[in-house]
Parts: structure tokens; sequence; C-alpha cells
């Protein structure tokens, strides 16, 4: 070994804890990079070649009832490459150990066997597939049997034609149009009161009494089709058996959830490894280079004794490369272990089969060479200025670095504050961008945190605005067909009841200036409690009696303003009627339409019915009370709001823990790295400074508060930029989420932002007192004989 | 600039008249240090006996290696002996804490060294309030600085002064907080002949006008000329004492 190469060795032992810290933050930015976009391309990857492996369906239908015949045609139609149709039915289901009535979304798995059937192919992941002849058998999904605990072998009690039917769960199944449960209407789902019932034809059959005839249709595309041409051909095939509308993948509602998830995590996983990236790059870079500057006389003397520019540059920039080396390295073990740790976490919430974590190669890759080239230049800079200096020249002794009277003194301030302040500011004054560097470092970890906190900030307010202030029920009834308003006054006659809101929802289509959207229409009782209309700030609002109330980005897609008559086409009873527009509604979700109960009842020409009721109660559900409502047979589903929320909130304080860990890890890791540099290099600048004060009688605290001082300064600046631009990162994670159907709040919480500050403020100070420890062992002989 | 200190000398000393008390501000028995480098141990003073009174200026001549940076900094509280006591006023200084040795340079010391040391962000008049800020009863930083004969450089920095003006504005930081003892390190190891006698008037006269007790170390024996009292070391052990019948003023120093 060369007597440089021992000497690099030894370098990098003696500056170890500097290398450390260089090392922490390289390794925190390729550790974001293979942990958190990683997660995002595992998860999108997986649910693609899970999509395509078990060929989730392009376009989606549902209607009331159409013969098996009429497959034919549809599969007939230009650019339809593969037809599935089957038979869904929500039933009740009675769940061991669940007081409510439950829900179980009975399918009818194909029978056809021309290739068709697998589309939305139902994968058996634990048990055995339904036997071709049993018809009480039932393949269930994951979720639904984890939380109620069962499992293949299990029985389940379903309310099929009002009579009670014993199913015989088999199986664990998955589908990709099932990849997220969710039946819609609520904050989540209420996991344990509804399940996915996988069952043979037969008995789906019987259950609806549609022998011959489906009601669900989904379709393979053939390459190159167009999505929006198919769904008006499928429609206009579908109007005379009620069709709802056809859709594509982008309204296929677990889709929708899904890809709403993931383009989240996607801008994540993009957003915040850039932060970390650059942070971590500028970072290396300074540092690396100030570390090198201060090594001036060992140049020097390495070129005295005849070593080359070329060897000395090489040596230095072998040591920076060392140093970046050992933090990807770090980065990449630890990143790939929290990569698999958030991957699993996504797991419980989104079952995509064959998910497994996988670093993203090209991102990585990306960064590595930012990363790489950032630092080092910061070190080619350093080392290309020290080893051209004149060996003669960088052994003297520097000449004291030039101060000036700056704006402080200009000010007269300057007076009125001690030598120790005086030093401190005109530092800063001095090398203002170090300064402004150091503070924006700091200011970014700040940044980051404040920005990734504020989106659990908007989310619940999101659900606050829906489903606290819009949304007031105890109990959410949903009946299995609308009946009059009259007869659905039998819920207030049962035991604890204070409050009963009806409501009806039926599939309509809204045309306008050419354009035309599909959604369910919501009629509501005027002067309602339990169901509000709700804008984005949170203000309620009354339903007009007359007229329709829409999403304003809905209006905003039909050209349609307060005053227009929209078309309204009942998909249920295929006519169409004109409607005024009464007002336009700011929302967080869309497309949403209301109408008047009353009014809506004139439109249809039914007079008022309700297809589901609010209930309020006057404490909690009594077994009595769900006993009444078991007992009515239209009855299909009765959800409990406060379970749904308290499931959100267990979800959400589960995200925000892990989010927020991870953030703290971060932001710490950026926050000592910076104050930790600053003061590092400040002392290795000027040590022999405060060296000289010690032996002239300072106290180590004195001398720590000169060297700190600086730094606290930078970091009391850092604040309010870091706010500021954690606003600004707030603004545009939340700018990037949103979408037609998605109005996300900007929510700027006071508590969020102390909270990033505390963080930072803690981390600068641990810095610091790493630092502060050091100082205390400055050694004083050592200043009276040699110089720097 | 050197009428500026010639004003000065004309003035009469009071209480720097050559050890007129014979008051002793420190007394040093038996003193020995022991450094350690890996196997080898280094006697860096040998059994060592001091006295030091109050207005004295002594001059410590030797070698490279002789121990009198050792003594000097054992006696400025920056080092401890590792046998022996050092009394400075009744306290010994060898059974001092880390922290009492800082009060007690702070209160008591006043040192100058052979780099000036000046902190580079503040104007010679801040370079001495640094100090005059912590001390007890000092004189105003202005006083000091007339002192060095610097009064018309108070305002510039460090940068802008010559090696022998910065080396005056250490010295104007070391006296201004009227310190018992004065420990000058080669003060003019990095100046010039001309320069460097300046800078030995300026500690002559602070010596005379404070009455400060003053250790200047030197390997250059023409400084000897200077002092009340000349110590020779050599390999940790004092060779030659002897004092001078009369001080010679530093600008009639030649070497």
């Amino acid at each position: 070994m060369m007597a440089l190469d021992r000497k690099l060795l030894r370098d990098l032992w003696r500056t170890r804890a500097q290398v450390a810290s260089i090392a922490m933050v390289l390794a925190g930015g390729v550790l974001s990079v293979v942990s958190i976009r990683g997660t995002a391309s595992s998860l999108i990857r997986a649910r693609d070649d899970y999509y395509a492996v078990d060929h989730f369906a392009q376009v989606f239908a549902t209607l009331t009832r159409a013969p098996d015949e009429l497959r034919q045609r549809l599969a007939a139609l230009p650019g339809v490459a593969q037809v599935m149709t089957r038979v869904v039915k929500d039933v009740r289901l009675d769940i061991p150990g669940l007081d409510r009535p439950g829900t179980g979304r009975l399918i009818s798995l194909p029978t056809a066997h021309d290739g068709s059937e697998r589309i939305d192919r139902v994968r058996v992941l634990r048990g055995r597939m339904l036997a071709p002849d049993a018809d009480d058998e039932i393949l269930i999904n994951g979720r639904f049997a984890e939380v109620n605990g069962l499992a293949p072998g299990d029985t389940l009690t379903a309310i099929i034609n009002e009579r009670r039917s014993v199913l015989h769960i088999v199986g664990i199944g998955a589908a990709p149009d099932f990849l997220y449960e969710y039946p819609g209407g609520g904050p989540a789902v209420d996991e344990r009161a509804f399940g996915i019932l996988w069952a043979p034809s037969t008995l789906v059959t019987y259950a609806t009494g549609m022998r011959g005839a489906f009601n669900d249709v989904a379709i393979e595309l053939t390459r190159g089709a167009r999505e929006g041409a198919v769904i008006s051909a499928v429609d206009s095939l579908l109007v005379r058996y009620g069709g709802r509308g056809a859709i594509g993948r982008a309204d296929q509602i677990s889709n929708r959830v899904v890809s709403n998830e993931l383009s989240q995590l996607s801008v994540m996983g993009w957003a915040f490894p850039s932060f970390f990236v650059g942070v971590a790059a500028f970072l290396t870079g300074t540092v690396l280079s100030r570390l090198i500057a201060t090594e001036r006389e060992q140049v020097a003397v390495l070129k005295a004794f005849g070593y080359t520019d070329g060897a000395v540059a090489r040596h230095y920039l072998a040591y920076a490369a060392l140093a970046i080396l050992l933090g990807i390295v770090i980065g990449f073990g630890l990143g790939s272990v929290l990569g698999r740790l958030i991957t699993g976490l996504y797991r419980t919430f989104l079952r995509i089969p064959g998910l497994h974590f996988r670093i993203d190669w090209p991102a990585m890759l990306l960064a590595l060479v930012v990363l790489s080239v950032t630092s080092l230049s910061g070190a080619v800079r350093s080392v290309l200025g020290a080893a051209h200096l004149p060996p003669a020249d960088a052994l003297r002794p520097p000449s004291p670095t030039r101060y000036r009277m700056l704006m402080l003194d200009r000010l007269g301030i300057g007076a009125v504050l001690p030598a120790s302040a005086r030093m401190v500011v005109r530092g800063i004054e001095r090398r203002p961008s170090r300064a402004l560097l150091g503070a924006a470092g700091i200011a970014a970890a700040l940044a980051m945190m404040a920005g990734a906190l504020s989106l659990f900030d908007a989310s619940t307010r999101m659900i606050d605005v829906q489903f606290r202030i819009g949304h007031r029920e105890t109990l959410a009834v949903q009946l299995v067909s609308p009946v009059p308003v009259a007869m659905a006054t039998r819920f207030r006659s049962l035991p604890g009841v204070t409050r009963v809101e009806l409501v009806r929802t039926l599939p309509v289509r809204l045309h306008h200036a050419g354009r035309a959207r599909t959604l369910a229409l919501t009629g509501l009782e005027r002067g309602g409690v339990l169901q509000r209309l709700v804008d984005v700030r949170g203000a309620t609002r009354q339903i007009p009696l007359d007229g329709i109330t829409m999403s304003a980005s809905l209006a905003q897609a039909l050209e349609a303003r307060p005053g227009d008559t929209v078309q309204v086409e009942l998909l249920e009873q295929l006519e169409t009627r004109p409607v005024v527009v009464a007002a336009g509604l700011d929302e967080m979700t869309s497309p949403n339409a209301y109408m008047e109960l009353g009014a809506l009842g004139r439109l249809t020409g039914e007079g008022p019915q309700a297809s589901g009721a609010y209930l309020r109660l006057a404490g909690a559900a009594t077994p009595a009370l769900l006993a009444g409502l078991r007992a009515m047979p239209r009855v299909v589903s009765v959800a409990s709001r406060r379970a749904m929320l308290e499931n959100f909130d267990r979800m959400m304080a589960r995200s925000f823990r892990i989010n927020t860990t991870v953030v703290v890890i971060f932001a710490t890791v950026i926050a000592i790295g910076v104050v930790y540099n600053g003061a590092r290099i400040a002392l290795s600048e000027r040590g022999r400074e405060l060296a000289s004060l010690r032996v002239l009688g300072f106290t180590t605290r004195e001398v720590g508060t000169l060297l700190l001082g600086e730094q606290g300064v930078i970091a009391a600046l850092a604040l309010p930029l870091g706010w500021l631009l954690g606003w600004l990162f707030a603004v545009y994670l939340i700018t990037s989420f949103e979408s037609e159907n998605y109005q996300v709040p900007l929510v700027t919480r006071a508590g969020t932002y102390v909270f990033a500050s505390v963080v930072v403020v803690i981390a600068a100070s641990l810095a610091g007192a790493l630092m502060y420890r050091r100082a205390a062992h400055l050694d004083l002989v050592a200043v009276l004989k040699a110089r720097e | 600039m050197a009428t500026a200190i010639a004003a000065q000398r004309v003035t009469p000393s009071v209480a720097g008249t050559r050890g007129a008390t014979r008051e002793r501000v420190f007394v040093a028995r038996g003193l020995t240090k022991i450094y350690h480098t890996g196997d080898m141990a280094v006697e860096a003073l040998r059994s060592l006996d001091l006295d030091l009174f109050r207005g004295e200026l002594l001059v410590l001549l030797g070698a490279s290696g002789s121990g009198k940076s050792t003594l000097l900094n054992i006696l400025g509280g920056l080092d401890t002996a590792t046998g022996g006591t050092v009394l400075f006023e009744e306290h010994d200084l060898t059974s001092m804490t880390e922290k009492e040795l800082t009060r007690y340079r702070r209160e008591h010391v006043g040192f100058v060294f052979q780099f000036y040391n000046l902190i580079p962000s503040l104007t010679a008049r801040e370079n001495v309030a640094l100090v005059t800020d912590i001390a007890d009863d000092p004189m105003d930083p202005d006083t000091a600085l007339s002192l060095v004969g610097l009064a018309d450089r108070v305002d510039s920095f460090p940068s802008q002064l010559s090696g022998g003006e910065q080396q005056r504005v250490a010295i104007a930081r070391a006296v201004a907080k009227r310190p018992d003892v004065l420990l000058c390190d080669e003060p003019t190891g990095a100046l010039d002949v001309e320069t460097g006698r300046l800078v030995l008037g300026a500690i002559s006269d602070v010596n005379r006008e404070t009455g400060s007790a003053t250790v200047l170390i030197t390997h250059n024996a023409a400084i000897a000329g200077m002092a009340d009292r000349v110590l020779r070391m050599t390999s940790g052990r004092i060779s030659e004492e002897y004092r001078n019948a009369r001080r010679i003023s530093p600008e009639e120093l030649v070497w």
C-alpha cells in the first residue's frame, strides 16, 4: 500500500464523524429513492401486471335485466374483444358476532367457456374453487374473511328471497374488479359488514329470479379500440334493458380508489426523493468542498514533496468518492428494508396478488448520477483550487480573513451588541450565501415535514366536512328497491329512533350542450339535518324546492349554469325529462346531483319514493332496533356511520404514524446533517480563534455559544423560510392530487407547522450539542505554538 | 508611531520599579512534567524551582525543547504539572480543576501569542473589548490601545493592520484586564527586527505601567538585555540565572 493510500484511510478514520454525517445525508437521499419510489413503482407494476394477467375489463355496465342472447350482440360490437355477463345482487347477511345486518354482494361466476370467463377472473387464494355442481358454495374476499374470522369450512347465513339460506365457504377469492372492496357511499368500507360472495350462477339466478338473464357486463376491448365509441354502442344496446350507463376503467369504483391512492403515492414517490436528493446533493457538495479547503496545508506539503497536481487531486477525490460510496451502500441497504416494510403495509390495504417490493432502477440510476455528480463537483472545485496553489503560498499562514464594517455597523446597531454577537453577525454577513444555503437546507427539512403532514390535515378535513358536517345519521339503511314515502315511515316506529330522513337515489344521465355525464341523482328531504348539502368550506346549503343542484365541476363539464335546462335521462325508466338547474355546489367530491324528494317524485312521475333512510338514534343501536331492522325483508344493508368513521380514523392513524415516522427521520437526518456540518466546518476554520479565546479566559460555554451562535441564527432564519416552503410544497402536492372528481382543500394547521419546527429545532440542537462537546476539548497549548 | 511609543515611555512608572516590593506572584517548587508519547516518556521539566515577583520582567531563554514553553503553559494554567507545586498568590495551580483554571486565566493572566491570534471579524477595539467585557476592573479598550501606540487604529480590522500592529493589538488585549501576570510566547517570532523592537517596547512599557509580572519567552539571546532577570533553560532545568544591572530600552537592542 502506497503511503498516500494509507493517508487516505487514516484521513477517513480521523474525520469519521464528518464522513459519517455526509454518508448519512447521502444515504437518506438514496434511501428515499429506493424505498418510496420503489414502493410506488412496485405497487403500480403489480397492479398493472395483475390487471393484465387476470383480465381486468375495460368497459363495465350494469342494467336491470337482459336476456343471455344479448351477449352475442354485445360481443359483435366493433372494438369489443370479449364480453362477460353475470348477475350481481346485494343480499342481507347475518354475520356471526355482528349485531347489525351485513351486506353480501352476490356475484355469479360465469358459466361460458369461450375465453370470456377469464375476464375479471376470480383467483382462489386459499381453499378451493366451487365444485361444478354445488349450489350452496361460495368464495369470499380476504379482508371480509379476516375481520370476521371466517375461513374455508365456515358457513354464512344470507337472506335470499326472504328466506334464510346457509352458504358454505370453500375458499378465499380475489378478482381485479374488487381489488378494493368498496361498496361506495362512505368514507371507508364498513369492513365487517360488507363482503363479496362469488357464487355459482344457479344460486344467484335463484336469488334474483334471473334465469337466462344477466344484469352486469364486463367487456375487454380489442387493441386500438376507442373506449368512448364502445361505451356509446353498449349504452344504445342496453338502453332498452335498463342500462345504467356503461363506464370505462377510470370510473370503475375499485379501480378509481386504487388509482387515486397510487397516483398520490406516485406523486410522493417523485416529490420526496427529489426533495431529499436535492438537499443531499447540495449538502455533500458543500461539505466536501469545505472539508478539502481546510486541508490546504497538507496539499502544499504533498506538492512540496513533488506529488503532481493530478496525484493530489486524485487523492482527495478518492476521499470524497469513498464517503459518497459509503452513503450509497448504507442508503441502499436501509432503503431496501424500509421499502419492504412500506410495501408490506400497503399490502394490508391493497391486496394485489403478486405484490412484492422492487427497486425502481431507472429512478435509482438517475438519483445516483445526480448525487455523485453534484457531490463530486463540490469536491473537485476545492481540490483544483488547492492543487493549483503554489506550495509556498499554501504553507504560509493564511492572512487574516478580510472583514469590513457591515450593514449592522452602518446602521449603528453594532455598537449596542456585545463583541460575541458582533462576531456572529459579521460571520454571517461576510458569507451570506453560505448562511443562506445552510438556512435553505434546514428550511427544506422543515418544509418536507410540514408539506407532507398537511396532506393528512387535508384528508381529515375532507372527511370532517363530508361525514361529520354533511352526514349526521347514526345508521344508514338501504332498501332492495324504492318504496313510496308513506311506507318508509315505518322506520319511525322502531325503538330508539328519534329522527328519520328519507333518501332516494337513482341512476341518471344528464345531457346539456351536447355533453353527457352518468351519475346517481340523490333525492333529499328539505330541512333535513341528517344528510345536508355541504360545500368545500364546510358551509351547509338548503336543497331548493324545485330544480336540480349539482357539483360545480359537473355543471362546468356540462356547461350548465343556474337557470339552464338540462335533460335528465332516467336510466331505469328509459325516459328523458327536462329540469332546470337551480344551483351549483362547490364540493370536494363529484359528480353529484341533488333534488328535493318531492320534486324528484314529480320528475319521475312516481310520486315521492325512498330507496333508503337515515336514522338518528337516542343512543347506541339496541338489539331490539336491530332485530326490528332485520325483520324488514326490504332492508338490504344497515351501515353504521360511526363504524365507518372509526375504520377510516384507524386507517388514517396508521398511515399517519408510518408517514410521520418516515418524514421525521428524513427531516432529522437533513437538519442534523446541515447543522452538524456547518458547525464542524466553522470549528475547523475557527478552531484556533476559539482556542485563543479559551486561553484568554473564556469559558467552554462562552466559546460554545460563539461557535453555535451562527448556526443558531441560521436555524432561526430557516424557520420562517421553512414555513413558506412547506406551505408551497403543500400547495404543490394538493394541486397534483386534484382531478375533476376530487377537490382537496388546502388546510394550513398551526399545529402541523409547530410540530415540524419543533422536530427541526430538536435535531439542530442535537447536532449543536455534539459539536459543543468537541468545542469543549479544544487543544489550548497547540494554539500557542503551531499555526493551522 | 515610534514617537507615540516614546511619548508613552516618558511617563514615569509607579508600581513598575524593578521588583521594588519583592512580592512573590509565583512560587514553583520541584516542578516536573513528563510527556508520554507512545512508549517514550519525555521529561520536559525536571524538578524546577522558580520565584516570580510582582512588576518583574523575566526573559526565559532556551533552545527548542528546553522546556520553556512547558513552563509558561503551566504558569498560564494551560497545562498541569506531573509533580511539584506552583503557588499563585497562595493558590495551588496544580490542584485546580479545569473550571478553576479557566477562571484563573480570565482574572489574572494576560497572554501574547507568537501569531497574534486576533479575531479577524472584530476591529482592534472590539478585540480588546472581547476581554474587557468579561474582566472585573478592566481598562478602557481605547486606553489599552493608546498604551501600545494604536490610538488611531482602533477601528481597523486585523486584515488592515501590519504584523507588528496586530501584535500590539494582542498586547493591548492581554493587558487591558490589568492582569497580575503577562505571559508572552515568542512575541517577536513572526516579526522583522524593526517591528520586533516596537513590540518589545510596548511589552516593556506595559510592564512598567501596570506592574504585571511579565514572562517573555524567546530563543533570541539579544532580547535578554531588556529584562530585570534572565533565566536560561536547558533540558528541563534552569541552567543559568542572572540579573541585569539595568534594563536596556528595547530600542537599543541589537540582533
